[in-house]
């Protein structure tokens, strides 16, 4: 800034103070994935080092257990001092480093019975999502928490209800982004985390290798939870992310567009049912145009057309019932576009003139 | 703001659903339907896109966007012949052909993206060539496995030069994320070729070597004096830290002992940290 702006500012009395000094310009992006890439691939040969040195760590589980925590401390004292990217990115390589040897102290400790692991796994990654202060690192244990909630719960016999779990657990964070202040960063981070650990565990889904990581995971449980709870559940988060965005744009969920904007909600959970995900990635959308956030409706348009192009590997069914499946949505989405235009659109003009 | 959303989503949600009932019916009745109502009804999308390209001639994204489909479609419709009438061509002439076909219509298009598109057919159609027929002149004469990498080279640095020649005359190619890619291209089969020598340490390789010294010195220069590119420069460093972790790597390891592994850490640590120092400065001295 020059200094006669300044001093313009300072007469109007718009500005108190000394002059502030411009920042160096943020380098592009393409820098920090340079300084990122380093850090990994240092990090990858000092722990190749560490790991020709160490041996022994990985053959005694209480040292592989206190050594990883200590590695995990080392790793938030990094973060917390605010180093350069080469140094964030040595931090997060070191925790998940730290990560492995105390998960792998645990499953040597609790094996054969491995229900104490996967709550384990699922408490660390909640934890770190929530303590650990780098944007990153909290996606990162957010999307690790995700997945190992599914794993917790298909080890306890409830393998279908993960996916409603993790989508009300990210409508909570974008719908409460600003409410608390100080975890703005954080909870966008976490969203993130959730998004993708949703997106994922459908893909694995659809393409049938849940089955692969239940017997991977193992269970001593009867399976007590039925594929229609996860459905429910899925419809009742739907149906209450759209009552609470209606109850912020000032609108009661009993009036006609309240009752309008649940029943296009209920809409794409029954189409849900035919085409896997579709739910997911709807409110995905909705919560993204919410928080203005274009990465996120990106996301959820992204879900929605690889879901929907995905349906045409839907072996259960012909090609022919596919298709008239989807020319009925059509048509649903087209008349619901049509009774918007015609009735909804100018009732608001009318009540905002 | 909500009424727009959900007038837009309803919209393109269901124009989608349509889309994709029609293509599914399509592909359901797809063993039934003749061979001259397939390609007719090909040609007929083709005819109907082209038509929407020249009627709309004053909106200039509509009508590039539908001469960029009516150029994908033509591969389409190649493929569907090649299918159809199995006359034991070779899949790299499809793609030849492909891109020979729609050459006018990217000329008239003027759009970068559409460019690129026509630069990875050749890319594709050369790589295929030399699948089919090693050792034919056009490699000059190299029966090597390194025969196509060195085309790839010459073909996309061939391609940057002219697209930053051309760059200077017509605005739409000056957006810098298009060359970027060529030069990616282009320097990924360079430094490829010079990492094999490097890799085996072989002596009658040293060439290889030598010219991706030449052609890295000379991207410094152009990229760093007469068009200032900071993500050139930064792919310049990143592929120099390669082949120096990569050589260090080579003649260390040998022995499989872990203080290599350290040596290995603390020179991927020197080499990061000093290009990202020196990129961060010429930004700061391009920005002022």
């Amino acid at each position: 800034m020059n200094a006669s702006l300044w001093e313009r500012l300072l007469d109007a009395g718009l500005v108190d103070g000394a002059e502030p000094q411009l920042e160096a310009p943020r380098p592009p992006w393409y820098v920090s994935l340079l300084l990122a890439l380093s850090g990994w691939v240092a990090a990858l040969f000092l722990f190749g080092f560490f790991g020709f040195a160490a041996l022994t760590l990985l053959q005694t589980p209480m040292l592989s257990l206190i050594v990883g925590a200590g590695i995990i401390g080392a790793a938030m004292a990094i973060f917390r001092g605010n180093g350069n990217d080469f140094v964030q990115h040595l931090g997060l390589c070191a925790s998940l480093t730290g990560q492995g040897l105390l998960i792998w102290g645990v499953f040597s400790l609790t094996e054969p019975n491995f229900s104490a692991t996967w709550v384990f796994v699922l408490m660390l990654s909640v934890g770190l999502a929530v303590s650990m202060p780098h944007a990153l690192h909290r996606t990162f244990s957010a999307f690790s928490a995700g997945c190992a909630l599914a794993m917790t719960l298909t080890h306890f016999g409830a393998p279908y209800i993960h996916n409603a779990i993790i989508l009300a657990a990210a409508a909570w964070c974008w719908l409460n982004e600003y409410r608390f202040p100080r975890w703005i960063g954080a909870m966008s981070a976490i969203g993130y985390g959730l998004v993708l650990a949703l997106v994922a565990l459908i893909v694995i889904g659809l393409y049938g290798y849940d089955r692969e990581v239940a017997r991977l995971v193992g269970t001593d449980f009867a399976p007590w939870a039925a594929p229609w709870h996860g459905e429910l559940l899925m419809g009742l988060t739907t149906l209450s992310v759209v009552a609470v965005l209606m109850r912020r744009a000032g609108r009661s969920v009993l009036e006609p567009i309240g009752i309008a904007a649940l029943a296009g909600a209920v809409v794409f959970v029954i189409v849900s049912l035919e085409v896997p995900g579709i739910t997911a990635g709807f409110v995905v959308m909705v919560l993204g145009f919410a928080s203005q956030n274009r990465v996120l409706v990106g996301l959820g348009l992204a879900c929605l057309l690889f879901f929907c192009g995905n349906y045409y590997y839907f072996l259960a069914e012909t090609l022919l019932y596919k298709a008239g499946v989807l020319l009925c949505v059509s048509a649903v989405l087209l008349l619901g576009c049509w009774v918007h235009r015609r009735f909804v659109r100018p009732a608001y003009v009318l009540e905002s003139s | 703001e909500w009424s727009s959303f959900i007038d837009k989503f309803l919209l393109w949600m269901g124009v989608l659903a349509a889309t994709l009932a029609v293509m599914f019916f399509i592909a359901f009745n797809w063993d039934d339907i003749g061979r001259f109502a397939k390609f007719a009804l090909l040609q007929a999308l083709i005819v109907a896109v082209v038509l929407l390209c020249v009627t709309q001639r004053q909106r200039r994204a509509l009508w590039q966007a539908a001469l960029a489909v009516a150029a994908v479609l033509v591969g389409v419709l190649l493929a569907l012949f090649g299918q159809t009438y199995q006359t034991g061509a070779d899949p790299w002439q499809l793609f030849a052909t492909w891109a020979g076909l729609i050459l006018p219509w990217v000329i008239v298009a003027s759009l970068g993206p559409l460019w690129l598109f026509w630069l990875g057919l050749i890319n594709v159609a050369l790589m295929l060539y030399h699948h089919a027929s090693p050792g034919s002149a056009l490699f000059f004469g190299m029966h090597s496995e390194f025969a196509m990498w060195w085309m790839l080279f010459v073909v996309n640095s061939v391609a940057l030069v002219i697209w930053e020649l051309a760059s200077l005359r017509w605005d739409w190619l000056r957006d810098r994320w298009a060359p970027r890619l060529v030069a990616v291209a282009a320097g990924g089969p360079i430094t490829f070729l010079a990492l094999t020598t490097v890799v085996e340490l072989e002596a009658n390789g040293f060439w290889r070597v030598v010219l991706w010294l030449l052609w890295a010195a000379i991207s410094f220069v152009v990229y760093t004096q007469w068009r200032r590119d900071l993500f050139m420069v930064a792919g310049l460093f990143l592929a120099g830290s390669l082949m120096a972790l990569t050589f260090v790597g080579r003649v260390i390891l040998e022995s499989f002992e872990a203080v290599g592994f350290l040596v290995l850490a603390l020179l991927a640590l020197g080499l990061g940290v000093g290009a990202a120092n020196a990129l961060k400065k010429l930004h700061q001295r391009w920005s002022e």
